[in-house]
């Protein structure tokens, strides 16, 4: 069902945790919102659970005014980042317990838990107690225990932070697969770009409890609006837009005269001699080797008004061929060339 | 100023958006939070209150005239003195020996290092006058030491007051720093060893900075319970008055409640001052361990190992001499005169007989039952509810650890010996003691449980409900599951406290409602040492047979981690 979140604010104490944030989700659609610790994601999350009242605002779901209604009667299904399975209960009971408030009957219940734990493939699991199982199974049956009272809206609160590496890879495809098969609406609470960007159909990047930007992860990694987002998600240089840096005026900017530029490292290509004298020249100070990308650190030749300014290149393959100190040429497309402000 | 219809709207709306109700269960938190802070009120305020009104009533009105007589007479400032005295040398005494002995268990390779452990904490299961009990038996007029070696000195007064103190608070200061020193992390002392340093050093540098909290805990908690203690400064203080005595003195002696309400306000004052001190000192510096902290490792030295392990035994056997001789008298024919075994004293041929067993019994199962919903819900309102009464609640559910026992029990009698108070109805019965332990105890018995609230995320409450869980559902099927371990730690903190408190209930008990620790004492008080000292033991027994089920029981369930002894 479609969700509504209509200027809604919330402050502790002093410190303002949102600030008059707005979105729209559509039904079935996986929303993630991505931001640093402390920029107000999870308390959205909470106020959309019914956990935390907004001090102002109201979220909608399906146009329903959802402000009296409390966290247990809003069917939404919710997985935190600690499991929080309930330890005194076995996998099943811990699965059924959201059709036990609702008074499912016997035989429903267990038709369904039975469905929910071949869904997230724990068949055997079922007479366990949580801490007999792995993180990653805990996460699974804690996403099963959200599902099966059938919610309108899935919510999840970093639900792969604590789970080790190669673990929340597996996770993530799973969440997705499930989520579309589904088509359940989703807001996923994470801070780690490489999850967002891999899993959602739009990204909402927060900061200060503000929204910073909305948008499908091609758009927010490619036509970033702002410094924070372009820095936020994947690595980009940031420069002043008067330092002979050619850009063409794409992303629709609409500011009087831009001032600062964005460029990913990938789109700055090193060419071996000095070419013409319109273009960039720079020292290679620093050589990174990642294995498969080589990040070079390039200082441009000083200009008058200006100091020096430093940018990163990533080029692919070994760049065996680099050197400290020498002097290269930066070609660099127009059009990948982002104005931020 | 004029305000457009537009914004008059919003501000309408934004009103009505914060206080329409979210649900009944909104309303039934509060409702819940002052069904909480009401017995709060009834039990440890209002009496407060009559204290306070019936000191500063005087014949000419309400004034300060009490105040002044007492303020101004010479008896009285002796008084303070004394108690001033006694309470700052035993507190030094039993700090430092305490800590000694926690450093021994916790920081040596000292042997059977729990049966240590164990005797240190026996003064807890006894009540709370076994120390002047056993001192007089060992050292008093015809004491042991008297009659088998024909010398004729008198352990009564000053010196008998501060030995039997330092006994009765040595637990108390031990679990402090015990519970500090078994905090510690190993690569501090690696460090420390590394760099140079030698054992002295390390332990000025490293081991007391980082229990300087807890000796302040412990010099507070000490404090307190040595300056409201009346129980071991009756039977062994003779002609030494401290102000706890005095109380007792002016009210049951000379049934003047005037003065004796006086010197209650004068008590309690002192007694503020410090569990103020300590909670704040406990509220910003919870020493914790970083996250990678490693486990002590015990580097056996030998000449240490050897002088804590003499100094440990020396401290046990004291412990165990003052209480084994408890035990030992109860079972002789006529203390000291006939020294053959005799079980005549467990026939408890004495006034009220057997009863008083049963009524300390009925009341610490009537406070452990009381207290427990009293301080777990408590705790559960405070921890769990997020409404705006969380933080007076709190403060007034630790409100009567800064009551001296005497003071509420005094205030009982003022507040409830009144035929128009409701609560008279339950006057004069067991019931309204077994209340009494439960507010006298209370913040301890809401920390308990608050502190194991705190570690049980909240996270789990939230996932019940969104879930769909009501209120009741969520606290029958998920928190109760997981609290009760500690509920029952609770429960037996309440019994075991019921059972050997003095200084609360001296004031409610009636001939029929007498409880056993009083009767010790009224025995004592009569020089009927045999029949005392079996009371004491049976008290002895019924506090360490509830722990020693509360423990079965835990263990049963896989529980072994919980303490018990607080």
């Amino acid at each position: 069902m479609p969700l509504d979140i209509r200027n809604v604010g919330k402050s502790f104490g002093r410190i303002k945790a949102l600030d008059d944030v707005s979105l729209s989700i559509g039904t079935g659609e996986l929303i993630c919102f991505l931001g640093p610790s402390g920029c107000g994601k999870t308390t959205l999350l909470r106020v959309i659970a019914g956990l935390e009242r907004p001090d102002s605002g109201t979220v909608l779901l399906d146009n329903q005014d959802l402000s009296t209604v409390p966290a247990r009667k809003r069917n939404f299904g919710m997985v935190f980042q600690s499991y929080t399975l309930f330890p005194n209960m076995t996998i099943w009971a811990n699965i059924a317990y959201g059709l036990e408030c609702r008074k499912w009957s016997k035989k429903d219940t267990a038709l369904q838990v039975n469905k929910m734990l071949s869904l997230v493939h724990l068949e055997d699991q079922a007479h366990k107690y949580p801490h007999q199982l792995s993180g990653g199974q805990q996460q699974r049956v804690a996403l099963a225990r959200a599902l099966a009272p059938g919610p309108s809206v899935l919510l999840l609160d970093e639900p792969l932070s604590a789970l080790d590496a190669k673990v929340r890879e597996e996770l993530r495809e799973e969440i997705k697969t499930l989520q579309q098969r589904l088509e359940i609406t989703t807001i996923m609470v994470t801070h780690d770009q490489e999850e967002a960007l891999t899993m959602a159909d739009r990204i909402m990047v927060m900061k200060d409890g503000r929204v910073m930007q909305t948008g499908t992860p091609m758009e927010i990694y490619q036509l970033p609006e702002n410094p924070f987002v372009a820095q936020f998600i994947g690595r980009m240089n940031i420069v002043p837009a008067d330092i002979g840096i050619p850009f063409s005026s794409n992303g629709g900017f609409k500011g009087p005269t831009p001032k600062t530029l964005g460029i990913r490292p990938e789109n700055i290509h090193l060419l071996d001699p000095p070419e013409a004298e319109e273009t960039l020249i720079g020292v290679v100070d620093r050589i990174l080797r990642l294995g498969n990308v080589t990040r070079v650190k390039i200082t441009l030749k000083k200009r008058s008004g200006h100091d020096p300014i430093t940018l990163v290149s990533e080029v692919q393959g070994s760049g065996r061929d680099l050197h400290i100190g020498e002097e290269l040429s930066l070609v660099i497309d127009p059009e990948t060339v982002r104005v931020l402000e | 100023m004029s305000i457009s219809p537009t914004s008059q709207n919003r501000l309408a709306q934004s009103f009505i958006q914060r206080t329409a109700p979210m649900d009944q269960e909104a309303l039934l938190k509060i409702v819940v939070a002052c069904m909480v802070a009401l017995p709060l009120i009834v039990f440890v305020l209002y009496p407060l209150i009559h204290i306070l009104g019936k000191s500063i009533q005087t014949p000419e009105g309400i004034g300060l005239g009490n105040y002044y007589s007492v303020l101004g007479n010479r008896r009285f400032l002796g008084l303070v003195y004394n108690s001033f005295e006694v309470t700052l040398v035993t507190t030094a005494l039993a700090v430092v020996l305490a800590y000694v002995f926690a450093y021994g268990i916790q920081r040596t390779k000292v042997p059977v290092k729990n049966l240590f452990r164990l005797i240190a904490l026996i003064p807890l299961f006894a009540p709370s006058l076994v120390q002047a009990q056993g001192l007089l038996l060992l050292l008093g007029r015809n004491g042991l030491v008297n009659r088998t070696l024909a010398t004729d000195f008198s352990i009564y007064g000053y010196w008998g007051i501060v030995i039997s103190s330092v006994l009765y608070v040595f637990p108390y200061a031990f679990l402090i720093f015990s519970a500090s020193l078994a905090m510690a992390d190993n690569r501090l002392y690696e460090s420390s060893r590394i760099l140079g340093a030698g054992p002295w050093r390390t332990f000025l540098t490293v081991t007391l900075p980082s229990t300087r909290f807890a000796t302040m805990a412990s010099i507070f908690v000490v404090f307190t319970l040595v300056i409201t203690d009346f129980g071991n400064p009756m039977v062994i203080g003779g002609d030494y008055n401290v102000l706890a005595t005095e109380v007792y003195n002016q009210v049951i002696g000379q049934a003047n409640f005037e003065l004796g309400t006086v010197i209650g306000m004068v008590l309690l004052l002192p007694v503020a001052l410090a569990v103020a001190a300590e909670k704040m000192f406990n509220r910003n510096n919870q020493i914790q361990l970083a996250d990678h902290a490693q486990p002590m490792a015990i580097m056996p030295h030998k000449l240490r190992d050897v002088l804590f392990t003499v100094y440990t035994v020396s401290v046990s056997l004291c412990i165990l001499a003052v209480v084994g001789i408890v035990i030992f008298a109860s079972f002789t024919h006529l203390w000291p005169y006939r020294m053959n075994f005799s079980l005549r004293h467990y026939a408890f041929d004495v006034q009220n007989g057997i009863q008083p067993l049963w009524n300390s019994m009925y009341v610490g199962l009537m406070a452990s039952g009381i207290g427990v919903v009293a301080a777990g819900l408590g705790a559960y309102v405070t921890e769990r509810f997020k409404t705006f009464l969380d933080s007076p609640l709190y403060f007034l559910c630790l409100v009567p650890a800064a009551v001296p026992g005497m003071v509420l029990g005094l205030g009982y009698i003022l507040a409830f010996n009144n035929p128009s108070n409701p609560v008279h109805a339950i006057y004069g019965s067991l019931l309204l003691i077994a209340i009494c332990n439960v507010y006298y105890y209370h913040a301890q018995g809401f920390l308990i449980a608050s502190t194991s609230m705190k570690q049980i995320s909240s996270n789990y409450d939230e996932a019940s409900a969104t879930l769909g869980g009501t209120f009741a559902r969520t606290i029958r099927k998920v928190t109760l599951p997981m609290m009760w371990p500690t509920l029952l730690g609770v429960a037996v903190f309440f019994f075991m406290r019921s059972m050997v408190t003095l200084s609360a209930v001296i004031f409610l008990i009636t001939p029929s409602s007498q409880v056993a620790a009083v009767s010790v004492l009224l025995l004592e008080d009569r020089g009927a040492v045999n029949q005392a000292a079996a009371f004491s033991v049976c008290i002895m027994g019924m506090v360490v047979a509830s722990l020693i089920i509360a423990r079965l029981i835990l263990n049963y369930f896989g529980y072994r981690n919980i303490s018990l002894i607080r």
